[in-house]
């Protein structure tokens, strides 16, 4: 019998593949800009990130996907998947979650006997879908048999935390500010997932027009770390 | 629902001149006859007859091209959104283009004031090979205060597909009250946002030729541009005066017009 907790463990490691970590949807570009520079303008930075990036695509998303998953409505996944890919106007950062989901779905296929993971991976393969990494999270979750609202919030912890990683080696922070501003975040990956719970299907990937901005100019960075 | 304002135009191609061969409009929309700036192109003006949205108000907007036409659809005047304390003001556009017609969508800026709620929702559904050149600019109306930003939400939904498949989806969603609007990732300290979406045969290796195009306007206006999953452009503009951005969205559309063997056309008379 596979642990909920103990796969969210695993599934949220900073040393799970999935390559988060050479991603960071455009917060590289206010590093290199001078807007995030030390623990303080970066947490604040994540909270914004947090509260429309996070909050309206990738926290829902996972919530939508798990309720698919649920009721068994497979072509809901695949038009959630295209909207996903769709919803992503900078080209790096549709480009990098396209990878890390791909990478993720055939990580899955290898650890878990799931169907309905080895049918989304097929369909990577065959194009018919891009892969995204909120619908493969929303997928283990399902299989391990971890609550909805623990899947989110979990989701949401790992999208934080590979930021905060990568913003460690970036800025850079020290190892002790990245954990400080993890947990200084914990109250606010709830509330957000609290929010998540109450969005409606037609509210997914509302967006604000700075950070797409900021995503859009990292192809044009002259040196970069990250490849979005 | 009733409608308080409706609009339908379609374009067609006669030999090499594209002719409006059907417009409807009803309540407070209207259109002046097509104006022909180039003599096988026709340009649409519409306008508001009642001067401005208020709540509760609904429009739609029907557009359709058949093969080879080539039709603007611009605006006389800027949409004022005024306030909406019952309902927030709803407006919807479906385009529709055919193979080889090119349309482009040029209008007025949407003016949301004090305590407005505005609701966009427009779908253009592309054959391959047809031209859309589809811009919006969003500003914050004068209020007592005089600050800036005092409309309650502005939300705009515009879905692009090419041959049945989504290709963009742009949702913006712009609320003051609830996030600092000026703060990086949101409105970075400007108050107007202007957008400008291209898709097109003729838009090949584009990149570093439209970079260059918007490195003049560096000093006036935070810009971003990439490319849409089928090769189309994106363009997000954030500025403090409207003028800026169309000026921006003027030298984009006008190099876009190029490429097309179109003359460039000045559609503002004032």
């Amino acid at each position: 019998m596979i642990n909920p907790m103990l796969s969210f463990m695993q599934l949220c490691d900073s040393n799970f593949p999935s390559g988060a970590f050479s991603h960071s949807f455009g917060l590289e570009t206010y590093i290199f800009e001078g807007t995030i520079q030390d623990a303080p303008t970066f947490e604040n930075a994540m909270r914004i990130y947090m509260k429309t990036q996070v909050a309206y695509t990738d926290g829902l998303a996972c919530r939508l996907a798990y309720e698919y998953i649920e009721q068994s409505q497979q072509e809901k996944i695949t038009e959630l998947d295209h909207t996903l890919y769709a919803l992503a106007l900078a080209k790096e950062t549709r480009e990098g979650a396209r990878r890390i989901g791909e990478r993720m779905a055939k990580l899955c296929v290898d650890l878990y006997k799931s169907p309905l993971i080895d049918s989304y991976h097929q369909q990577i393969r065959r194009k018919e879908v891009n892969g995204h990494p909120s619908i493969v999270f929303a997928l283990a979750a399902h299989h391990v048999r971890a609550d909805k609202e623990d899947a989110v919030a979990a989701h949401i912890f790992s999208s934080v935390h590979s930021l905060i990683q990568n913003a460690v080696r970036a800025i850079p922070l020290g190892q002790t500010d990245g954990q400080r501003i993890l947990l200084a975040l914990q109250p606010l990956i709830q509330d957000i997932t609290i929010q998540i719970e109450k969005l409606t299907e037609e509210e997914l990937g509302m967006n604000m027009p700075g950070l797409e901005i900021a995503q859009m100019r990292h192809e044009q960075l002259p040196v970069r770390l990250f490849m979005s | 629902m009733s409608m308080t304002g409706t609009l339908r135009v379609k374009a067609v191609c006669r030999g090499e001149k594209t002719v409006v061969a059907d417009t409807y409009f009803d309540g407070a929309f209207k259109v002046a006859r097509p104006v022909y700036f180039d003599e096988y192109e026709p340009t649409i003006y519409s306008l508001h007859v009642g001067g401005g949205y208020v709540g509760g108000d609904r429009y739609h907007t029907d557009v359709v091209l058949e093969e080879n036409a080539k039709m603007t659809l611009t605006t006389q005047s800027a949409a004022k959104v005024y306030k909406t304390p019952a309902e927030p003001v709803y407006q919807s556009m479906d385009i529709s283009l055919s193979k080889s017609s090119v349309f482009a969508y040029l209008p007025d800026p949407l003016i949301a004031y004090e305590q407005a709620r505005f609701m966009q929702e427009t779908t253009i559904y592309m054959e391959k090979g047809s031209t859309l050149l589809y811009s919006d600019i969003m500003t914050p109306g004068w209020s007592k205060s005089g600050e800036p930003f005092r409309y309650e939400w502005v939300r705009s939904k515009l879905k692009i597909y090419e041959d049945g498949a989504l290709q963009a989806y742009d949702h913006l969603f712009l609320k003051p009250d609830k996030n600092d609007l000026f703060s990086p990732m949101q409105m970075e300290g400007y108050t107007h946002v202007g957008s400008l979406f291209i898709v097109s045969p003729a838009l090949t290796q584009w990149e570093s030729e439209l970079g260059q195009l918007l490195e003049r306007y560096e000093d006036q206006a935070r810009m971003g541009f990439s490319s849409l999953k089928n090769g189309g452009c994106s363009i997000r503009i954030l500025a403090n005066a409207t003028h800026v951005i169309e000026e921006i969205l003027l030298a984009c559309t006008g190099w876009m017009r190029e490429k097309l063997g179109q003359k460039h056309v000045q559609l503002r008379k004032y």
